[in-house]
């Protein structure tokens, strides 16, 4: 029960830690009924931001994995596309956390979105790689009907209160 | 002859018992001992044959009858002779088989209980005890009491063990050295901080350092019973934690375990490491060469800490581990130049380069160690202050982007911080002083206003916690700028700050400049701008200076202000000008501090006012006074008057109201002593407010007289059996008054004086003439405004939880009531009258009777009475009736805790689950926060007081509400439900569902409503994980 | 004019539908998916209904079935990683008769040879599997093929000949035949530049149709040592590439043998159909095909499969992630 020593620790050990948003702030328009309000940007990162990193006890906005400038939302032409910077160019970790947030994304957004989760051009070594891979939605459905995989990406995806 | 039969028959009994231990026989042999018919040495006499038998279980027997008795002996029973002879006894028995140890143990921890137990006896134990590794085989219970043992005899036999030495603490770590349950380390803890810190550890303290070391940190994952139950890990943790800084001795070892853990990946190490090290450095001067030693290493450890601040509590820690060493580095004899002084400047030299390369980030957590540190003594901030303070301002000025600007006040709003917690400015440079206070003042001016202006403005307010570091000339400089621009600022932050400013002013200037020399300038500032736009921030400035009561305020300018009223009257009447000045009052009047100033305030306030607003009412002139909210103004402020006043001066006061408003004397004689000449004959006409035809001008005026009745002083009663009469007639004014809210003042007049009634019978006899006097049949049939009185009546009896009779009839007629057309509204809308916090009334500020369970005592009541009548409305076809139940019974349940609601809840449930049915979106969303809440009261995995026959009914109506509601709030609360239900009910029960709540969330997704999709993602995403093998946490 | 129209929409799936196949006499289609289950639908009275659900063969996705030549079998193949072989009784009632292990990763595809004599799959695990069907219903692995170096997405029978055609995750499509020995691959056909999805043959089984992640649709010819055509090598080569017309990945195609049509359809929710145009037909030049109808929202989601009926060749189905089996009547240009 009792035990000395740790476990093998994450890979990036100090990670810069950034500051996370403040909550959206609530307009007039939201506040009305009849107005219907559009998808943007800020509402699919406010759907991303706080998946937590599978190695650090931090989000992947206190990472800066996710940022809300590298993504697009189109509202009337269905279309969402999440460009994602891993922490270090060489992170093992970056097929899991894409998966994590195209999983995030699956739960989290209307169907009738058609969303594409990519690496951010030049941030990693395997772009290409890891990029068809989270493509793949035959790969996807399969990783997801792995019960292993799918607690690491519940895991992930947990609300932590901060 | 017969004795000796009896004897032997005992002592076949006994022998007989051996085999067969019976708790009865234990207890009569005890009360033989206890009576001193048997000795304990007979006992042992007629059982030692089998105490040498070799059998280990005729052994055990045997022991097992002895330790027995023993254990439940009275304290006194066994002289000190026996008692070393069974203490004897044992020891010897120590040395027998194993499977005995367990109950040898137990027979001494008996012994060392007795009175007569003597110290030598338990050196004798301990040298007989330990044998090496032998413990550890033991069951975990029989282990546990070895380490009680040695806890008993350390702190009842302290002076004699001292002879043993160090070898007492050897003793002690081969037995408990290699425990690893949780719950004996607690033990193991204890009394191993108990013996290190009071008896010789040396030569062993390395060892014995080492045995305790090799726990840290502490790593093992309680169940959630353990964690629920006794917080089991933190008191382990901390066990430990005192254990390690249990001497000084251990210092020098302890620092680098220290050392070495904060290197550590995991931050529970980390985060326990530095909370070590502050229990190090609280052991006081003893450690301080120790950690001398080690301070660059340890400075680096910390410093990394903060700056990389892996989590928000290693960063704490780390903060606070910083102000402790140098705490300790400044305690004690010091020889020379300080080791704190030194080790201040090793700080300020090492973290210049951070506040001046902005590109580094490092400003802000940089402050923070600056402020730890300066937290450590007057002397530390001194020092610091005097160069940070300085190098921030002119660090400012060559550095030009605004966010690191920003960073650099930041960290001078830290420093000044740690001054004022320091207790004050200290040794502080004048010219440095002066350079820093003027470039603050300097910012003020700059334009446009933003961030930088507010971290000016709270940088100031800063200042002038620290008495002596702004001039009394630059306060006034920067007020005066205040003042000025107060109407001018477009920046909302800058006005938040500003207001907070004067707060500070107002808790820390002198009062002669306060009252004399600010609130008249500002007075000045308003008047020039009275009237409209309102100058509010001006008066929010004000506001914010009384809000502070202080001892020796001086009330001066209220009369100005009062003139200012009177003028507005005069000229207008201006209404909102009135009541602006009336709520500076009202701000004033809050702060009242003793019956002096209370009647004070009376004779300067109350009085005036309250014959303009009689005269006002009689008037056929229009007056400001007849405003409704001028007199609610006036109301306010007359409360807070009244509820300070003393009994004598309110009982002349309610003379004057009783004559005034039941008989229509307007002489004030009560109110200033003598007739007034001015009195009655100059009214317009007479004053009649409780009498036909209830003129709406003056029925208003009860009003005040209700908030002078319900703030009567502390411990007033109501006895004169005038007010009886006065209840009669508010009663009828309230039912057939043609003004609605009059109506309502008259019914809360009643609450209060029903409120302020000790004697029963007074009350029945009030209550009997206000509800069944056949007077009053014709108020009677206005059954809304009836049930109004009755709803008062009722709060002011439900308050102080007494006559409960009385309530009960009450409480049965508003529920009754609920099946009317014209009065069931109002009698739902009754109970949340009975159990709210009334803002004006009726409340512990003034000075009302409050039982503390009043509520818990009215649910009890209530809600049986309203369940009944829910099942005998059952049936009825009006929906409204079905409705104003659910209406009654979501105020009922909202506002008494959970704990109380919930052996309610099983028969509650099924009629909130039926209010959900409505498509009233009020009573929805009530229903809803009560559900809401039952689960939310309830811990994640245990069962919540919705039982699992109620989920399938309650889902599909969530899930119905979520998709179909047209009001957005009622589809947000019951999404939001929905996600309490996944992550507070049991997984078994939900599952069914899951597939279709996340279908039907699915189209929550795309509601045309933003913030119904926040909370769709989140509750959709919670859902996923039910039955998952993790749980949202 | 040609046109595409909806005939009938098929709800029977929870989830995600992922493959769709006609029996060979073109009377019923089997549809599959998510929900672990596959479906039957027949006609009755001039609408499709579904007729029989098989469940509980897998544990998890079942990605695509095949129908044996005679229609008597049926095989599925699921992310569980095995094969199940289903039979038709007498009295018209299909029960599971074996299960094939031996993939490591999940099963993508099946397929029955035109002989009956073959079944072959493919899998994640990157292997093309050859299995032998025995009269009593026994199946044997006849060979293991490795030469792909991805996941293998789907696999086809040439309708003439035993000749086994694959793509894949490495954005090829290989060629495989029994060279007496054992079974080798004997072309490799390059040009995609991402994940090759679906492979299909025409009615004479010398061309190929493929589809990919890369957003066209190639056509692939085959030209023999003797055939005139003197600029082509022997072998397999790209006639034709299809591109502007998907703007996501094309996840299916399929050739009708009855009229030559090839059908489309991917991630874009939309269904293609191109036609050759035989008017301007020069032996010595490459064909072309031009788009001869569309369905841009024939589901709400993306649309994974597309089946021609073998023998009233009108009528297609497509399956989707919305969950829907939809049936549509084309009717060819004039």
């Amino acid at each position: 029960m009792m035990s000395n020593g740790g476990a093998k620790g994450p890979e990036n050990v100090n990670p810069q830690v950034y500051q996370p948003s403040e909550r959206r702030v609530l307009t007039a328009d939201e506040e009305n009924e009849d107005i219907v309000d559009k998808f943007d940007c800020r509402e699919v990162f406010d759907m991303v931001r706080q998946i937590n990193d599978p190695e650090h006890p931090l989000t992947l906005e206190e990472l800066n994995v996710v940022q809300i400038n590298h993504i697009e939302v189109d509202d009337e032409r269905n279309r969402v596309v999440v460009l994602y910077t891993p922490t270090i160019p060489h992170c093992s970790m970056a097929t899991l956390i894409g998966l994590a947030i195209r999983v995030k994304l699956l739960r989290s957004l209307p169907e009738r979105f058609k969303v594409d989760v990519r690496i951010y051009e030049g941030s990693h070594v395997s772009e290409v790689a890891v990029n068809k891979q989270l493509a793949d939605k035959e790969r996807v459905a399969a990783a997801l009907e792995n019960s292993h995989l799918l607690d690491v990406i519940n895991q992930c995806l947990a609300v932590q209160k901060k | 002859m017969a004795a000796n039969a009896v004897e032997s028959e005992w002592k076949v009994e006994l022998l007989a018992n051996l085999k067969n231990y019976d708790e009865i026989f234990i207890a009569a042999l005890t009360k033989d001992v206890d009576a001193h018919t048997r000795s304990m040495l007979q006992i042992v006499e007629v059982v030692g044959p089998s105490l040498t038998s070799p059998e280990v279980s005729a052994r055990q027997e045997a022991l097992r009858v002895i330790v027995g008795v023993v254990d439940s002996l009275k304290r006194d029973t066994l002289e000190e002779i026996e008692v070393a002879r069974l203490t004897d006894f044992f020891v010897n028995r120590l040395q027998d088989q194993q499977t005995l140890f367990g109950l040898t143990i137990k027979g001494l921890l008996a012994l060392i209980h007795m009175k007569h137990f003597q110290g030598s006896f338990g050196v004798s134990i301990l040298d007989n005890l330990a044998t090496d590794g032998f413990v550890h085989s033991l069951t975990r219970q029989d282990r546990l009491n070895v380490y009680i043992l040695f806890e008993m005899l350390v702190d009842r036999f302290g002076q004699d063990l001292e002879k043993m030495g160090s070898n007492l603490l050897m003793r002690y770590i081969s037995v408990m050295d290699g425990e690893h349950e949780p719950r004996n380390l607690l033990i193991v803890f204890r009394t191993m901080v108990k013996i290190v810190s009071q008896f010789e550890i040396d030569p062993i303290t390395e060892t014995a350092f080492d045995v305790v070391a090799c726990y840290f940190p502490i790593d093992f994952t309680p169940t959630v019973q353990e964690d629920v139950e006794s917080k089991l890990k933190d008191t382990l943790v901390a066990g430990l934690r005192r254990c390690l800084t249990a001497s000084p001795k251990f210092a020098k070892y302890c620092l680098p375990l220290i050392l070495e853990k904060l290197q550590s990946d995991s931050n529970d190490a980390k985060e326990e490491s530095i909370l070590t090290f502050i229990a190090l450095c609280e052991s006081g001067p003893s450690v301080r060469t120790v950690v001398e030693e080690q301070i660059t290493s340890l400075w680096i450890s910390l410093r990394r800490e903060v700056l990389t601040a892996p989590t928000d509590s290693i960063e704490d820690a780390a903060v606070k581990a910083l102000t402790s060493l140098a705490s300790l580095l400044a305690s004690g004899p010091q020889l020379g130049v300080s080791s704190c002084d030194q080790f201040v400047t090793t700080v300020l030299n090492d973290t210049d380069q951070f506040l001046r390369k902005p590109e580094l980030q490092l400003q802000y957590p940089t402050g923070k160690i600056l402020k730890a540190v300066a937290m450590s003594s007057k002397a530390a901030c001194d020092k610091i202050a005097n160069i940070v303070l300085p190098l921030n301002v002119k660090l400012f000025m060559v550095q030009l982007r605004t966010e690191e600007r920003l960073a650099l006040m930041n960290v001078n709003a830290l420093i000044l911080q740690a001054m004022a917690a320091v207790g004050g400015m200290g040794n502080f440079e004048p010219d440095e002083r002066t350079f820093v206070a003027a470039f603050y003042q300097s910012l003020l001016t700059e334009t446009p206003q933003n961030m930088i202006t507010c971290m000016a403005v709270s940088g100031l307010a800063e200042m002038l916690k620290l008495k002596g570091f702004l001039e009394s000339d630059r306060i006034d400089q920067v007020c005066e700028t205040f003042m000025n621009g107060m109407m001018d600022y477009e920046n909302s932050g800058v006005v938040d700050e500003v207001t907070r400013f004067f707060s500070v002013a107002g808790r820390v200037l002198e009062e002669i400049y306060i009252y004399q020399k600010l609130i008249p300038r500002l007075l000045e500032y308003i008047q020039n701008r009275e009237i409209l736009p309102l100058p509010s921030r001006l008066i929010d400035l004000v506001q914010a200076l009384l809000r502070t009561p202080r001892a020796n305020r001086s009330p001066l300018f209220l009369a100005k202000l009062l003139d200012r009223i009177q003028f507005a009257e005069e000229k207008g009447p201006y209404v909102p000008t009135m009541k602006m000045y009336l709520d500076i009052i009202a701000t004033y009047v809050e702060g009242i501090a003793s019956t002096n100033e209370a009647e004070e305030l009376y004779h300067i306030v109350l009085f005036p006012t309250f014959r303009k607003a009689i005269h006002a009412a009689t008037s056929k002139e229009i007056s400001g006074f007849q405003d409704i909210a001028v007199l609610q103004s006036l109301s306010r402020i007359y409360r807070w008057i009244i509820s300070r006043l003393d009994h004598d001066t309110f009982k002349k006061l309610l003379a004057a109201l009783d004559e005034m408003y039941l008989s229509g004397d307007t002489s004030y004689r009560h109110f200033t002593g003598r007739a007034d000449n001015l009195g009655d004959k100059l009214l317009p006409s007479a004053f009649k407010p409780l009498e036909k035809p209830y003129i709406t001008m003056h029925t208003r005026c009860i009003s005040l007289m209700a908030s002078i009745v319900c703030a009567a002083p502390k411990n007033f009663q109501f006895t004169h059996d005038a007010w009886k009469a006065e209840v009669q007639k508010l009663m009828e004014t309230c039912c057939l008054c043609a003004d609605e809210q009059s109506s309502v003042f008259a019914a809360q007049c009643i609450g209060g004086i029903l409120n302020r009634i000790d004697d029963h019978t007074v009350l029945e006899s009030f209550i009997h003439d206000a509800l069944d006097d056949p007077a009053l049949t014709r108020s009677r049939s206005q059954e809304r405004r009836l049930i109004r009185a009755v709803v008062w009546m009722a709060k002011g009896l439900v308050q102080r939880s007494q006559a409960t009779v009385v309530i009960r009839r009450l409480t049965d007629m508003i529920i009754r009531h609920l099946k009317s057309k014209k009065s069931g509204e109002e009698a739902a809308d009754g109970l949340r009258v009975i159990l709210e916090d009334s803002e004006f009334i009726l409340n512990a500020q003034m000075n009302a009777v409050i039982s503390p369970l009043f509520r818990q005592k009215f649910f009890a009541l209530a809600l049986p009475l309203l369940m009944q009548s829910f099942k005998n409305a059952e049936h009825h076809d009006e929906a409204w009736v079905k409705k104003n139940h659910l209406v009654a019974l979501s105020h009922l349940l909202k506002y008494v805790p959970q704990s109380v609601a919930k052996p309610s809840m099983p028969q509650v449930v099924p009629f909130l689950i039926q209010s959900l049915n409505s498509d009233d979106a009020e009573l929805i969303l009530s229903t809803l926060s009560s559900i809401e809440e039952l689960l939310l009261e309830s811990n994640p995995g245990t069962p919540s007081s919705l039982e699992t026959v109620h989920i399938p009914p309650l889902v599909e109506r969530l899930l119905d509400l979520s998709l179909t509601f047209t009001n957005m709030n009622v589809r947000i609360a019951a999404v939001k439900i929905l996600g309490h239900v996944s992550t507070q009910c049991e997984a078994p029960p939900l599952l069914p569902y899951k597939q279709k709540v996340l279908k039907t969330l699915l189209k929550c997704l795309d509601d045309k409503k933003r913030r119904v999709r926040e909370v769709a993602v989140d509750t959709r995403n919670a859902w996923f994980l039910v039955g998952a093998s993790i749980k949202a946490n | 004019m040609s046109s595409l129209k909806l005939l009938q929409d098929l709800v029977a799936h929870d989830d995600r539908v992922w493959c769709v196949k006609w029996n060979p006499t073109g009377t019923l289609l089997a549809s599959c998916g998510s929900d672990k289950k596959i479906v039957l639908w027949g006609e009755e009275e001039g609408k499709w209904v579904a007729k029989v659900h098989l469940t509980e063969a897998h544990e998890r996705t079942i990605r695509a079935v095949a129908w044996s030549p005679t229609g008597t079998y049926l095989a599925s193949c699921s992310f569980d990683k095995t094969i199940c072989i289903w039979k038709r009784d007498d009295t018209g009632v299909f029960g599971a008769i074996a299960t094939l292990e031996g993939h490591e990763n999940e099963v993508k595809c099946v397929a029955w040879s035109v002989s009956g004599e073959y079944l072959a799959s493919c899998s994640r695990d990157k292997t093309v599997w050859i299995w032998s069907c025995e009269y009593d219903d026994e199946y044997d692995c006849l060979s293991v093929l490795h030469s792909h170096s991805q996941d293998v997405k789907k696999i086809c029978w040439s309708p003439v000949e035993d000749v086994l055609v694959s793509c894949s995750y490495d954005n090829t499509v290989k060629c495989f035949k029994d060279d007496g020995d054992d079974w080798t691959c004997t072309d490799t056909l390059t040009g995609h530049e991402s994940t090759v999805w679906a492979v299909a043959f025409d009615g004479t089984g010398k061309r190929l149709v493929t589809c990919s992640d890369d957003r066209t649709v190639k056509i692939w010819q085959r030209f023999n040592a003797l055939d005139n055509s003197a600029s082509q090598k022997p072998g397999w080569h790209c006639v034709c590439t299809l591109s502007g017309y998907h703007d996501r990945a094309i996840f299916d195609v399929d050739w009708s043998a009855i009229h030559g049509a090839i059908v489309s359809t991917g991630a874009d929710d939309c269904i293609r159909i191109f036609e050759e145009n035989l008017t301007a037909q020069d032996p010595l030049r490459e064909p072309e095909f031009f788009a001869a109808a569309s369905m841009p929202r024939a589901h709400s989601q993306d649309v994974n499969a597309v089946s021609w009926n073998p023998v009233r060749g009108h009528l297609l189905a497509s399956c989707s992630d919305d969950g829907l089996v939809k049936i549509w009547t084309y009717a060819r240009p004039e």
